[in-house]
């Protein structure tokens, strides 16, 4: 290659770094503080106009519990549907009944379909704190409320989930609610993560879970360097067994080439109606915890939240 | 995280984004995307940062690994094509004040492997060894002289092309050069 190329290659990419935006080190932080999250695209001012005229109302998810997602101040305007709060890690069932739920809106936040920061997976190890914006703002997405946020469907991820193509689930539903948590002990960086997406139909929900499930293993080996992703609870879905809707997922960085790969990241994912819950906690310091873990109970605990959402079963 | 770790993440960062950001933009040819993928990047490094500080033998070459991986993703891909017909008004990725040259290059990068892209802006570029290029690739020193030699060749045709259009005319020892005349390997 001629000195020439080396020169011209030179100029390019220095030309290239002149145009570039630099967002800065305090962006970074953020970004990586609040997971793997950006928005490149706006909100569009419709949603924004949804939020701002249609709330007035705010409400406040049982003050006994200091960590309890989500949590209103009355200085916030968003929308709230009817529901029980998730506020009491003794809440098993708590919420309404499948034919009295309601349907999922991603504009609107029904309090009993989050989980309380001790109902989280290894709570009693991290003691989870639910994350709320601070001075920095957040990346994520709209504040619904100080912890829960909207995320549009054409809010750009390099990675939401540990696997799968991302193509298959935030592009394909109608919008999202986040809520983020950080461990309060220790110096590690530990998270948890609860979203909900939400889809225009059950049908396009299942057919995503559906895909999710037949994606999660493969895919994940190939782009994250050998790192093998177990299945713990649920199934994969082969006709003409019935779909499943729930399915934990173990990832161990273990030997994988993926520099980036968390050293732990144990997943839940759980579908009702036109709903998929996602529930996540990941460490990139701790890699002492267990394999084994009592997902059953936690599937059953986020499934039991989800019931303030309908679920036609079709 | 400790304001002692935040002074020292953003001092890393200061020093180091301009050339990452130049190096993935060669990779991508793309200048949003390069600035998606090395923040995305910075911001990975920054989750896990309070270990990496220490026990990374170069955050530089970490960040660049990491941005590199996202930037030839096919799920990004994938993501991105879904993202593209959403944009009302697609933002222009050309780079002002290059030339037809510099535009060339870029293209030309763009129509090789992944591999052999890294090799070459790894080696022409950001000037590391053949042995540094294998650490930090993960690729044996034999296999990053291969990939950079058939990174060449593979280039050669599609600079070539351009220079043999005569609406677009340059330098004849851009192509000539039967032996690589800058940094020999």
């Amino acid at each position: 290659m001629s000195t020439d190329f080396d020169s011209t290659l030179s100029e390019a990419l220095n030309l290239a770094a002149d145009a570039a935006q630099i967002p800065g080190p305090a962006a970074a932080r953020t970004r990586g503080r609040k997971r793997t999250v950006y928005q490149r695209i706006a909100i569009s001012t419709t949603s924004l106009a949804l939020v701002a005229i249609a709330a007035t109302v705010a409400f406040k998810a049982v003050p006994s519990h200091a960590n309890t997602t989500p949590v209103a101040s009355t200085s916030t305007k968003f929308t709230v549907s009817a529901g029980n709060s998730a506020g009491s890690s003794s809440v098993k069932n708590s919420a309404g009944t499948a034919s009295k739920g309601t349907s999922g809106d991603p504009h609107k936040v029904v309090p009993g379909a989050w989980l309380a920061a001790d109902q989280l997976p290894f709570a009693d190890t991290f003691k989870w704190k639910v994350e709320q914006a601070d001075s920095q703002g957040s990346p994520i997405g709209q504040p619904l409320t100080p912890s829960v946020y909207y995320v549009a469907n054409d809010t750009s991820y390099q990675s939401l989930t540990m696997c799968s193509d991302p193509s298959w689930l935030l592009p394909r539903t109608t919008g999202a609610q986040h809520s983020e948590f950080l461990a309060t002990t220790g110096t590690g960086n530990n998270q948890a993560s609860q979203y909900l997406f939400f889809f225009a139909t059950d049908g396009d929900a299942k057919l995503t879970f559906n895909n999710l499930t037949k994606q999660y293993g493969p895919t994940c080996q190939q782009h994250d360097g050998g790192a093998e992703p177990v299945l713990t609870a649920g199934n994969i879905y082969a006709p003409p067994q019935p779909l499943m809707n729930e399915m934990v997922w173990l990832t161990v960085k273990g030997k994988s080439s993926a520099p980036d790969l968390a050293d732990y990241t144990r997943e839940y994912f759980v579908l009702r109606g036109n709903v998929i819950a996602y529930v996540a906690v990941t460490s990139y310091t701790d890699t002492s915890l267990p394999t084994k873990y009592d997902d059953d109970a936690l599937l059953s605990t986020i499934s039991s939240h989800l019931s303030v959402y309908r679920d036609t079963g079709k | 995280m400790a304001v002692g770790l935040e002074a020292d993440f953003d001092a890393f960062y200061t020093t180091t984004y301009r050339s990452i950001i130049s190096q993935i933009y060669a990779m991508t040819g793309s200048l949003h995307e390069a600035e998606d993928c090395v923040q995305e990047a910075y911001a990975r490094a920054w989750q896990q940062w309070s270990r990496m500080s220490t026990e990374t033998g170069s955050p530089e070459a970490w960040v660049r690994t990491v941005a590199a991986r996202l930037a030839v993703s096919s799920w990004r891909k994938a993501v991105n094509r879904l993202k593209a017909h959403r944009r009302e008004q697609q933002q222009s990725d050309e780079v002002a004040g290059m030339s037809p040259d510099h535009i060339a290059v870029v293209a030309a990068l763009r129509k090789i492997s992944p591999d052999q892209r890294m090799a070459i802006v790894l080696y022409h570029f950001a000037g590391l060894s053949i042995e540094e290029i294998a650490a930090e690739t993960g690729a044996a020193p034999g296999t990053v002289k291969a990939r950079l030699s058939r990174g060449r060749k593979a280039l050669a045709p599609h600079l070539t092309e351009f220079a043999d259009n005569p609406d677009r005319p340059r330098s004849p020892q851009f192509f000539n050069q039967p032996q690589p005349s800058g940094r020999g390997i």
